[in-house]
């Protein structure tokens, strides 16, 4: 795939924020929302705005994509990388993060966050995870009792 | 309405950026994402969030269930947890809307005894094994020693990517079964009995990934996948001298653990594997294996070699240097562990062969067993070992 578009050397995202990145194609790969945008073009270089991830937000998400691109790097030293990469986000990093994965299209990032961010919540009351997510309930208390009545076996 | 809260976000963005539910909007696929890495039991209760993700759950692919049994002695209690977690179980298999199945993974108890364990496990298991099946993780813990047997339908799985299978499981099989698992790329066995274990490797083609613990139980040859990159094996009380046959020359990582006796092994060479940890210190009379081995693993630069029994003898003990040495001690070692370290001479000979031989070294690690406790038998093999000349002058020897 790469080589059918060895034309292009460098392409540039611009985050919401008007904040500029210039990365290889090989970087790229795992967005498939900008892939698509690529393949759709036929010209050298490539400038594509990404009006819905933020610049912090996007220099992560490089970084990770460049770690895992690399083929120097050894599978262990990307798992520690993994590690790490978790290690100093807080959650509303995390599903940030999530919230550009899914819209960029990157699967195995998006797997990735998915798994960080279960690690928190598995085994917590529905209250911590409401609160976790920021997640107002619109139920009224009465279908709310009854929703866990009938579910109660989920709950012991 | 939409527009004023969206508004009410943008003002709020500023001042208060971590109180937005991030997570609601996204498309249920992401959020499914999120549910397969959780249990179902935490899956079942994000019902409860809101109206959003009231249904979300019943679209999962990945199940997983662990009961949790640890601290529970009385019998009665056991059974009404048991009973608990069979509602779960069922309760999820039956609410489900998807009726595929990618993952499953069931951890819980098992017994024979009364039939509802049996019939319960028997049952989840069925449902489990199915076309879309990629990865199943089946731990039984079986109070009766009675283990539970594999239905046939799964080693012809042909969407099974991942197998992990522990406890009180048996896998029967025959010469004859029939095995198709040609997209199974990791298997873990370590399970109460396994009948035939050439068979079932005989019908996994592209095995990348082995990690297996078990008594060979006839007299054959176990042939390694050609396949492997990474094979961790156990040999338990092989006394009927089992050959083993291990050519795969794409092999990364060799595990060789708790060896009671190790038969006859054929090796090619490993010209991948950079790390190695053997288990060798009981092999009988086997110094050719030994040696075999070190000849196979040239790219090797890290190799552990462990004892864990104290039981003589070792087959360092009949060492005898080989006319050439392998090429992995001569210009590839890097780093040397022996565990379980006793002060016989034998161990002391082979490090010091090593510290001659080894042109590349840059560490040795001894450690020592907790049952050798002599301060001067240590003092002594250190100074011994301290004389030998180095052939690496990098390399340090580590007494631990």
């Amino acid at each position: 795939m790469a080589a059918e578009k060895s034309s292009i050397k460098i392409i540039t995202l611009i985050a919401a924020d008007g904040s500029v990145f210039e990365v290889e194609p090989n970087i790229v790969k795992e967005m498939k929302t900008v892939q698509s945008y690529i393949d759709e073009l036929d010209q050298n270089t490539v400038s594509i705005p990404l009006p819905n991830v933020f610049g912090n937000d996007l220099a992560m998400i490089i970084e990770y994509c460049k770690k895992h691109a690399s083929e120097e790097e050894t599978k262990e030293a990307k798992e520690e990388f993994d590690f790490e990469f978790v290690k100093r986000m807080k959650s509303d990093d995390k599903l940030r993060l999530l919230q550009a994965a899914s819209y960029l299209n990157m699967e195995s990032f998006l797997q990735f966050m998915a798994k960080a961010i279960a690690a928190e919540i598995e085994n917590q009351s529905v209250e911590f995870v409401r609160d976790y997510f920021q997640i107002e309930s619109d139920f009224t208390p009465e279908e709310e009792a009854e929703l866990r009545k009938e579910n109660e076996w989920a709950f012991k | 309405m939409a527009e004023s809260s969206s508004k009410q976000k943008k003002l709020d963005e500023n001042t208060s950026i971590m109180n937005i539910d991030r997570i609601s909007s996204l498309p249920d696929s992401v959020l499914c994402h999120i549910l397969s890495f959780l249990t179902a039991k935490t899956c079942v209760a994000t019902s409860l969030l809101s109206r959003r993700w009231r249904h979300v759950w019943e679209n999962i692919q990945v199940l997983e269930f662990r009961e949790d049994f640890h601290d529970c002695y009385e019998d009665d209690d056991d059974f009404e947890q048991f009973k608990q977690f069979s509602v779960l179980v069922n309760g999820v298999l039956t609410l489900r809307r998807s009726r595929d199945i990618r993952k499953f993974v069931l951890s819980c108890r098992h017994t024979h005894e009364d039939m509802f364990y049996a019939n319960s496990v028997a049952t989840w298991v069925r449902v489990a094994i199915g076309p879309r099946l990629e990865e199943l993780e089946l731990s039984l813990f079986s109070s009766d020693g009675e283990a539970f047997v594999m239905p046939y339908n799964l080693f012809t799985c042909t969407n099974l990517v991942s197998l992990s299978l522990c406890g009180g499981i048996h896998v029967k099989l025959h010469s004859s079964t029939k095995i198709n698992l040609p997209s199974l790329k990791i298997l873990q066995l370590d399970i109460d009995s396994v009948d035939c274990i050439d068979t079932l490797l005989s019908g996994c083609s592209t095995l990348e990934s082995l990690d297996i613990c078990f008594a060979p139980k006839c007299l054959s040859t176990i042939r390694m996948p050609h396949s492997l990159k990474s094979l961790k094996i156990g040999v338990e009380n092989n006394d009927i001298g089992t050959h083993f046959e291990i050519v795969s020359p794409g092999l990364e990582y060799l595990s060789i653990n708790q060896i009671t006796a190790f038969g006859p092994i054929t090796v090619c060479n490993f010209p991948e594997v950079t790390q190695v940890f053997l288990d060798v210190f009981s092999l009988e009379e086997s110094v050719n294996a030994l040696l075999n081995l070190l000849l196979a693993i040239s790219a090797t630069n890290t190799l552990e070699l462990r004892r864990s029994t104290t039981k003589e003898p070792s087959p360092l003990q009949i060492w005898v240097e080989p006319t050439s040495a392998p090429q992995c001690i001569v210009s590839v070692l890097d780093v040397f562990y022996i565990r379980g370290f006793q002060g016989y001479g034998d161990e002391v000979e082979f490090v010091a062969y090593l510290l001659r031989k080894g042109l590349v070294l840059t560490r040795i690690h001894v450690i020592c067993s907790d049952v050798f406790t002599d301060e001067r038998t240590k003092y002594r093999i250190l100074k011994r070992l301290s004389f030998v000349p180095r052939a690496s002058t990098k390399c340090k020897l580590i007494f631990e």
